[in-house]
């Protein structure tokens, strides 16, 4: 398929970030009164047209994260640090500033395809209550903008299928509407928690195809979480490995297998079984992620650890620069 | 061990509307496998390409319509009843959720507990213990529910319960395919592990050609009910004879930057079981069809010692 740039002419800064997290902390008051602290100081930033992968276990907050962008982390979680995007503070935005920013300039595609849709509206219903509540615009015209965009993540015969409910799709259709859904109203910014997780390898190839095309031609930024680094290899510029709240280690996709230099990403890797390795013991980290109610003391990977010193035990490493783009937090790394 | 002959199963779905219509959906048809002691058979495919289903037909959880099932060179595929029961112990299941496939209400003792006293094993409180040993899991959590558990922890659960009875073969349907990277390597590990300790045969289905590949000796990868190529792991992906596998290990992210790679060579998706139309089952997505596929009905041919294909353009595609 051909793809045209959005803007021709326009001369696009590579590096200039649109989005930059800095010290985020998400907590949830707990009975106690403590709190716990699911996010524990989170920071990166993103550039125009670039693809930054979270890569972490469940629970390690990569989910929240997402939400704390979009300003949807539930009820009673509080969020410190600073999110800006554009220059604008997302961080105590009221909520109806967040809601013009949400779905027009910053939006989302969930994990899940099948509860993400309404089951009982169908496609053009609910694409066009999407438009209509960002565009000034009559709803005749709202629905030729629907069909136009089920047209462009590779629907076929979208004027027939719009009037389809969720339920007569296909898990790998669903997916490509709500990334359609996801893309009406021309967003700079598309955060996709999980995409493929539920989708057979051969569709997964196909929609990781579809969001790099797509990604080209509107010259988007992505963050693409998941818990595959196989996946976010495939379609990242840069990579944030994130572990208990944290992020650990940030790298890039040409270096991530040689030059790793956090253990828990080196075990994430060796985890992958490959094809060719047959019947051969698998390399596992021991044990599973903490439970952010009881921290371990120091540097939270610790107990799981195989490099362990024991200055990891006590103090919590601080993040250390390779260059621009590469750092680790780890006293004894890889 | 296990031989499957030309095992095959329909189900018909009925559609009444104005006008009563029957369809014939044939979820597996024409399969035929061979199985040695203490051997892993992985099965590969998209979801609804019938690998479940035959896992379910090996472990008489549904009735074939055709062919025969034999283990140790008996037909269970002619048992029912109490000789079925009686004999169940043999082949045991493991399944893909692990938390819909436990008894939320049941103990982990008394999960354990059941299969042993239904085939008339009964188990003391030691023996469950070993048994949770031999899974990983400690004996804290003998009177937990599972909602208590973590998602591994379930899946070892699972595991010991289907080992409870001294099982000679494993059918697993995709047991890590809802887990996390590191817990699933160790998973995967567990299964060699035993493997290698009780001399099982496994069946091992997953999507994952990644897990098959590392796990099975021998990898049979399935097309709407149909195996379209046999081989031993190595020699399938080495060797690839077939344009559907080829497909697959294409679709398989890798872990290096992959900017601008195109990724899927098949458009669309599995088409419908029902009512198939006759020809190479895979005609309709195939880039290398050609009028001779038309003719053709996925019989399976040798193009090496053991590696059959069913693909009739396999050589002149290589």
């Amino acid at each position: 398929m051909p793809w045209t740039h959005a803007y021709p002419g326009a001369i696009i800064v590579p590096d200039s970030s649109i989005l930059s997290v800095k010290d985020l902390v998400v907590a949830f008051p707990g009975v106690s009164g403590e709190g716990v602290q699911v996010v524990r100081g989170c920071s990166f930033s993103i550039g125009r047209g670039k693809t930054l992968g979270i890569v972490g276990e469940s629970g390690c907050g990569k989910s929240i994260t997402a939400l704390s962008i979009l300003g949807l982390v539930p009820i009673p979680g509080i969020i410190q640090g600073s999110i800006k995007y554009q220059g604008q503070e997302l961080v105590g935005l009221e909520e109806k500033e967040c809601e013009k920013l949400r779905g027009a300039e910053i939006s989302i595609v969930f994990q899940d395809p099948s509860t993400a849709l309404n089951p009982v509206f169908n496609l053009e219903q609910q694409l066009v209550e999407t438009i209509l509540r960002h565009k000034n615009i009559g709803s005749r015209e709202a629905c030729d903008m629907a069909i136009e965009s089920l047209k462009q993540v590779d629907i076929p015969d979208p004027q027939k299928r719009i009037k389809d409910y969720p339920h007569q799709l296909s898990g790998g259709m669903k997916q490509r509407v709500l990334i359609a859904m996801a893309l009406l109203c021309d967003p700079s910014c598309l955060i996709l928690d999980e995409p493929t997780t539920a989708l057979d390898v051969t569709v997964q190839a196909q929609i990781l195809d579809l969001i790099e095309l797509i990604q080209r031609s509107k010259n988007m930024s992505i963050i693409l979480i998941s818990h595959d680094l196989g996946i976010i290899s495939e379609i990242s510029d840069e990579i944030a490995i994130m572990y208990a709240g944290r992020i650990v280690e940030t790298t890039c996709p040409s270096e991530i297998i040689n030059s790793h230099r956090h253990p828990y990403t080196k075990g994430l890797i060796e985890s992958i079984p490959k094809i060719d390795s047959k019947k051969k013991k698998l390399k596992t980290i021991s044990g599973f992620p903490p439970d952010p109610q009881e921290m371990p003391s120091g540097c939270p990977f610790h107990p799981r650890c195989t490099r362990r010193l024991e200055k990891c035990v006590k103090l919590m490493p601080p993040k250390t620069l390779v260059n621009d783009n590469m750092s680790y937090a780890c006293w004894n790394p890889v | 061990m296990l031989e499957i002959k030309n095992l095959g199963k329909d189900y018909t779905t009925k559609h009444n509307g104005i006008i009563k219509t029957k369809n014939l959906l044939v979820a597996v048809d024409h399969i035929s496998l061979k199985l040695e002691k203490n051997k892993t058979l992985g099965l590969v495919g998209e979801s609804g390409c019938g690998k479940s289903t035959l896992g379910r037909l090996i472990c008489r959880l549904e009735e074939p319509s055709r062919g025969g099932i034999y283990l140790d060179g008996q037909a269970i595929h002619e048992l029912k009843g109490a000789s079925l029961r009686r004999i169940r112990w043999k082949f045991q299941p493991v399944f893909q959720d692990p938390y819909g496939s436990l008894n939320p209400r049941f103990t982990v003792y008394r999960t354990l507990e059941e299969p042993l006293r239904l085939h008339e094993k009964p188990g003391s409180k030691d023996e469950i213990h070993n048994l949770l040993e031999m899974v990983g899991l400690g004996s804290e959590v003998m009177e937990r529910y599972p909602h208590q558990l973590s998602g591994g922890q379930r899946q070892r659960l699972g595991l010991a319960r289907a080992l409870a009875v001294g099982p000679e073969l494993i059918v697993a349907d995709e047991p890590v395919s809802s887990l996390d990277v590191s817990i699933q390597a160790q998973i995967i590990n567990l299964f060699l592990e035993l493997q290698a300790r009780l001399h099982l045969s496994m069946i091992f289905i997953s999507h994952d050609l990644r897990v098959v590949g590392h796990l099975a000796d021998e990898v049979a990868v399935m097309y709407l009910g149909r195996i379209m190529e046999l081989a031993p792991a190595e020699e399938l992906f080495n060797n690839t004879g077939h344009p559907y596998t080829q497909a697959l290990l294409e679709a398989l992210p890798k872990l290096e930057p992959g900017r601008g790679r195109l990724r899927s060579i098949l458009k669309g998706e599995l088409p419908s079981p029902v009512n198939p139309a006759p020809g190479c089952r895979f005609y309709s997505r195939c880039k290398y069809r050609r009028q001779v596929c038309l003719d053709y009905e996925n019989e399976l041919f040798s193009i090496d010692a053991n590696h059959t294909v069913a693909c009739c353009r396999s050589k002149e595609i290589k």
